[in-house]
Protein backbone atom coordinates (compact mmCIF):
# COMPACT_ATOMS: atom_id res chain seq x y z
CA UNK A 1 0.00 0.00 0.00
CA UNK A 2 1.29 3.43 -0.72
CA UNK A 3 1.66 5.97 1.30
CA UNK A 4 -1.09 7.90 -0.29
CA UNK A 5 -3.51 4.97 -0.29
CA UNK A 6 -2.61 4.57 3.38
CA UNK A 7 -3.36 8.25 4.17
CA UNK A 8 -6.82 7.73 2.23
CA UNK A 9 -7.68 4.41 4.43
CA UNK A 10 -6.77 6.28 7.69
CA UNK A 11 -9.21 9.56 6.88
CA UNK A 12 -11.97 7.00 5.97
CA UNK A 13 -11.65 5.41 9.24
CA UNK A 14 -11.68 8.76 10.91
CA UNK A 15 -14.78 9.83 8.98
CA UNK A 16 -16.54 6.46 10.06
CA UNK A 17 -15.95 6.34 13.55
CA UNK A 18 -16.77 10.42 14.02
CA UNK A 19 -20.06 9.58 12.12
CA UNK A 20 -20.47 6.60 14.83
CA UNK A 21 -20.21 9.45 17.72
CA UNK A 22 -22.65 11.43 16.10
CA UNK A 23 -25.17 8.70 16.11
CA UNK A 24 -24.76 7.41 19.39
CA UNK A 25 -24.62 11.07 20.57
CA UNK A 26 -28.11 11.29 18.64
CA UNK A 27 -29.45 8.56 20.43
CA UNK A 28 -28.39 8.88 23.87
CA UNK A 29 -30.01 12.30 23.60
CA UNK A 30 -33.29 11.04 22.56
CA UNK A 31 -36.03 11.41 25.69
CA UNK A 32 -38.95 8.89 25.96
CA UNK A 33 -42.57 10.62 27.11
CA UNK A 34 -44.67 7.77 28.20
CA UNK A 35 -47.65 9.68 27.15
CA UNK A 36 -48.72 13.10 26.09
CA UNK A 37 -49.22 14.68 29.24
CA UNK A 38 -45.12 14.18 30.25
CA UNK A 39 -44.50 16.21 26.88
CA UNK A 40 -46.64 18.92 27.93
CA UNK A 41 -44.90 18.51 31.58
CA UNK A 42 -41.95 18.76 30.17
CA UNK A 43 -42.62 21.59 27.88
CA UNK A 44 -44.28 23.64 30.43
CA UNK A 45 -41.09 22.85 33.16
CA UNK A 46 -39.00 24.72 30.18
CA UNK A 47 -41.25 27.27 29.32
CA UNK A 48 -40.39 30.45 31.51
CA UNK A 49 -42.49 34.33 31.52
CA UNK A 50 -40.91 36.80 30.13
CA UNK A 51 -39.85 39.42 33.20
CA UNK A 52 -41.76 42.51 30.43
CA UNK A 53 -44.72 40.72 31.73
CA UNK A 54 -44.25 40.94 35.12
CA UNK A 55 -43.47 44.30 34.83
CA UNK A 56 -45.78 45.61 33.04
CA UNK A 57 -48.21 44.07 35.07
CA UNK A 58 -46.58 45.99 37.89
CA UNK A 59 -47.13 49.46 36.32
CA UNK A 60 -50.67 48.06 35.55
CA UNK A 61 -51.51 47.87 38.98
CA UNK A 62 -50.05 50.78 40.18
CA UNK A 63 -52.38 53.02 37.78
CA UNK A 64 -55.58 50.23 38.71
CA UNK A 65 -58.35 52.38 39.61
CA UNK A 66 -59.66 49.15 41.75
CA UNK A 67 -56.51 50.15 43.90
CA UNK A 68 -59.24 52.75 45.51
CA UNK A 69 -60.61 49.96 47.85
CA UNK A 70 -58.48 47.25 47.76
CA UNK A 71 -59.43 43.82 48.03
CA UNK A 72 -56.24 42.75 50.14
CA UNK A 73 -57.33 45.75 52.43
CA UNK A 74 -60.97 44.52 52.81
CA UNK A 75 -59.80 40.95 53.65
CA UNK A 76 -57.39 41.49 56.12
CA UNK A 77 -57.95 44.45 57.34
CA UNK B 1 -18.06 54.16 12.90
CA UNK B 2 -20.74 52.07 15.27
CA UNK B 3 -24.00 51.38 13.79
CA UNK B 4 -26.80 52.76 16.29
CA UNK B 5 -28.33 50.02 19.20
CA UNK B 6 -31.37 49.69 19.05
CA UNK B 7 -33.37 51.25 22.22
CA UNK B 8 -36.56 50.24 23.66
CA UNK B 9 -38.24 52.37 25.66
CA UNK B 10 -37.31 51.64 29.27
CA UNK B 11 -39.97 50.19 31.59
CA UNK B 12 -39.90 52.40 35.06
CA UNK B 13 -39.48 50.14 37.74
CA UNK B 14 -42.38 49.89 39.81
CA UNK B 15 -43.04 47.65 43.10
CA UNK B 16 -45.54 45.49 43.72
CA UNK B 17 -48.72 47.47 44.81
CA UNK B 18 -50.00 44.08 46.86
CA UNK B 19 -47.11 41.39 48.12
CA UNK B 20 -49.84 39.03 48.60
CA UNK B 21 -50.72 39.60 45.04
CA UNK B 22 -47.25 39.46 43.80
CA UNK B 23 -46.90 35.94 45.84
CA UNK B 24 -49.98 34.88 43.64
CA UNK B 25 -47.97 36.15 40.68
CA UNK B 26 -45.28 33.87 41.71
CA UNK B 27 -46.60 30.85 42.17
CA UNK B 28 -49.19 31.06 38.86
CA UNK B 29 -47.81 32.88 36.37
CA UNK B 30 -45.87 30.10 34.36
CA UNK B 31 -49.15 27.88 34.48
CA UNK B 32 -51.60 30.75 32.83
CA UNK B 33 -48.94 32.46 30.49
CA UNK B 34 -48.27 28.52 29.39
CA UNK B 35 -51.80 26.83 28.84
CA UNK B 36 -52.48 30.90 27.17
CA UNK B 37 -49.28 30.18 24.63
CA UNK B 38 -50.55 26.82 24.00
CA UNK B 39 -54.26 27.94 23.52
CA UNK B 40 -53.32 30.93 21.63
CA UNK B 41 -50.07 29.84 19.63
CA UNK B 42 -48.54 33.19 19.62
CA UNK B 43 -46.50 34.02 22.39
CA UNK B 44 -46.77 38.14 22.04
CA UNK B 45 -50.49 37.67 22.17
CA UNK B 46 -50.05 34.71 25.51
CA UNK B 47 -47.86 37.67 26.85
CA UNK B 48 -50.92 40.10 26.71
CA UNK B 49 -52.94 37.34 27.74
CA UNK B 50 -50.81 36.85 31.16
CA UNK B 51 -51.27 40.39 31.46
CA UNK B 52 -54.52 41.07 31.24
CA UNK B 53 -55.57 37.50 32.91
CA UNK B 54 -53.77 38.36 35.84
CA UNK B 55 -55.35 42.54 35.90
CA UNK B 56 -59.01 40.44 36.09
CA UNK B 57 -57.95 38.41 38.69
CA UNK B 58 -56.73 41.07 40.76
CA UNK B 59 -59.81 43.39 40.31
CA UNK B 60 -62.14 40.66 41.40
CA UNK B 61 -60.13 38.89 43.81
CA UNK B 62 -62.63 39.82 46.26
CA UNK B 63 -65.26 37.54 44.58
CA UNK B 64 -62.73 34.63 45.14
CA UNK B 65 -64.24 32.54 47.82
CA UNK B 66 -62.02 30.03 48.01
CA UNK B 67 -64.89 27.19 46.87
CA UNK B 68 -62.23 25.71 43.78
CA UNK B 69 -58.33 26.12 44.20
CA UNK B 70 -57.03 29.62 43.20
CA UNK B 71 -55.14 27.43 40.18
CA UNK B 72 -58.54 26.69 39.58
CA UNK B 73 -59.86 30.18 39.40
CA UNK B 74 -56.74 31.52 36.97
CA UNK B 75 -57.52 28.61 34.63
CA UNK B 76 -60.95 29.21 34.06
CA UNK B 77 -60.58 33.04 33.56
CA UNK B 78 -57.22 32.12 31.15
CA UNK B 79 -59.99 30.17 29.22
CA UNK B 80 -62.48 32.32 29.15
CA UNK B 81 -59.90 35.06 28.00
CA UNK B 82 -58.76 32.64 25.34
CA UNK B 83 -61.74 31.59 23.86
CA UNK B 84 -63.28 35.08 23.59
CA UNK B 85 -59.95 35.64 21.48
CA UNK B 86 -60.25 32.54 19.42
CA UNK B 87 -63.43 33.64 18.77
CA UNK B 88 -63.43 37.36 18.32
CA UNK B 89 -60.15 36.57 15.82
CA UNK B 90 -61.20 34.00 13.55
CA UNK B 91 -57.81 33.60 12.52
CA UNK B 92 -56.62 30.49 13.58
CA UNK B 93 -57.96 27.16 12.23
CA UNK B 94 -59.92 25.53 14.60
CA UNK B 95 -60.67 21.77 13.80
CA UNK B 96 -63.89 21.51 16.44
CA UNK B 97 -65.55 20.01 13.84
CA UNK B 98 -63.38 16.87 12.87
CA UNK B 99 -65.32 13.70 13.59
CA UNK B 100 -63.62 11.64 16.72
CA UNK B 101 -64.11 8.25 14.37
CA UNK B 102 -60.65 10.38 12.37
CA UNK B 103 -58.53 9.54 15.45
CA UNK B 104 -59.99 6.38 15.93
CA UNK B 105 -58.56 5.06 13.29
CA UNK B 106 -55.22 6.65 13.67
CA UNK B 107 -52.63 3.97 13.55
CA UNK B 108 -50.83 5.44 16.95
CA UNK B 109 -51.38 4.10 19.73
CA UNK B 110 -51.99 6.22 23.30
CA UNK B 111 -49.58 3.63 24.95
CA UNK B 112 -46.90 3.80 22.85
CA UNK B 113 -43.83 6.29 24.46
CA UNK B 114 -43.72 9.18 22.68
CA UNK B 115 -39.67 9.81 21.24
CA UNK B 116 -38.01 13.25 21.33
CA UNK B 117 -34.60 13.80 19.71
CA UNK B 118 -34.05 17.31 19.27
CA UNK B 119 -35.36 18.99 22.84
CA UNK B 120 -34.64 22.42 21.61
CA UNK B 121 -37.86 22.21 18.82
CA UNK B 122 -40.25 20.39 21.23
CA UNK B 123 -42.52 23.54 21.55
CA UNK B 124 -42.90 24.06 18.08
CA UNK B 125 -43.59 20.58 17.65
CA UNK B 126 -46.14 20.68 20.51
CA UNK B 127 -47.60 23.47 18.86
CA UNK B 128 -48.62 22.07 16.04
CA UNK B 129 -49.89 18.91 16.95
CA UNK B 130 -51.87 21.37 19.21
CA UNK B 131 -53.25 22.76 16.26
CA UNK B 132 -53.91 19.65 14.56
CA UNK B 133 -56.59 18.40 17.34
CA UNK B 134 -59.68 19.28 18.28
CA UNK B 135 -60.32 22.07 20.77
CA UNK B 136 -61.65 20.18 23.60
CA UNK B 137 -58.77 17.64 23.27
CA UNK B 138 -55.80 20.41 23.70
CA UNK B 139 -57.91 22.01 26.40
CA UNK B 140 -58.35 18.42 28.09
CA UNK B 141 -54.45 17.39 27.69
CA UNK B 142 -53.13 21.13 28.76
CA UNK B 143 -55.51 20.64 31.83
CA UNK B 144 -54.81 16.85 32.72
CA UNK B 145 -51.03 17.76 32.13
CA UNK B 146 -50.75 19.90 35.23
CA UNK B 147 -50.58 17.84 38.42
CA UNK B 148 -51.48 20.58 40.71
CA UNK B 149 -55.08 19.85 39.19
CA UNK B 150 -57.38 17.13 39.88
CA UNK B 151 -59.52 15.32 37.66
CA UNK B 152 -63.07 17.05 39.18
CA UNK B 153 -61.21 20.31 38.94
CA UNK B 154 -60.44 19.07 35.18
CA UNK B 155 -63.82 18.41 34.92
CA UNK B 156 -65.71 21.63 36.32
CA UNK B 157 -63.36 23.76 34.22
CA UNK B 158 -64.35 21.66 30.94
CA UNK B 159 -67.83 21.57 32.03
CA UNK B 160 -68.54 17.70 32.27
CA UNK B 161 -68.26 14.61 33.95
CA UNK B 162 -65.24 12.94 35.61
CA UNK B 163 -65.99 9.83 33.71
CA UNK B 164 -66.02 11.57 30.28
CA UNK B 165 -63.15 13.47 30.85
CA UNK B 166 -61.31 10.15 31.73
CA UNK B 167 -62.80 8.65 28.24
CA UNK B 168 -62.13 11.39 26.09
CA UNK B 169 -58.48 11.92 27.64
CA UNK B 170 -57.49 8.35 26.22
CA UNK B 171 -59.02 9.20 22.26
CA UNK B 172 -57.17 12.91 23.36
CA UNK B 173 -53.49 11.03 23.75
CA UNK B 174 -54.06 8.64 20.78
CA UNK B 175 -54.73 12.10 18.87
CA UNK B 176 -51.97 13.59 20.08
CA UNK B 177 -49.83 10.69 19.59
CA UNK B 178 -50.77 10.62 16.21
CA UNK B 179 -49.95 14.84 15.46
CA UNK B 180 -47.35 14.26 17.06
CA UNK B 181 -45.57 11.92 14.94
CA UNK B 182 -46.23 13.49 12.16
CA UNK B 183 -44.08 16.23 13.20
CA UNK B 184 -40.98 14.66 13.54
Amino acid sequence: MNPNQKKLQQQSHQQADEHQLQHSAQQSAAIEFANAEEVIRHDSAQTTVPPEVEARLKNSLAQDPALKRPWWRRLFS
Amino acid sequence: MAEPVATTTPVPHQEWVSQEFAAVYQEHSRAVYYLALRMLGDATQAEDATHDVFIKAFRNMQKFRGDSALRTWLYRITINHCQNLLQAWHRRTMVNNVDDAVWETTPASADSPLRVLETKELGQRIQKTMDALPEEYRLLLLLVADEKLRYDEVAKLTEQSEDAVRGKLHRARRAFAAAFEKTA
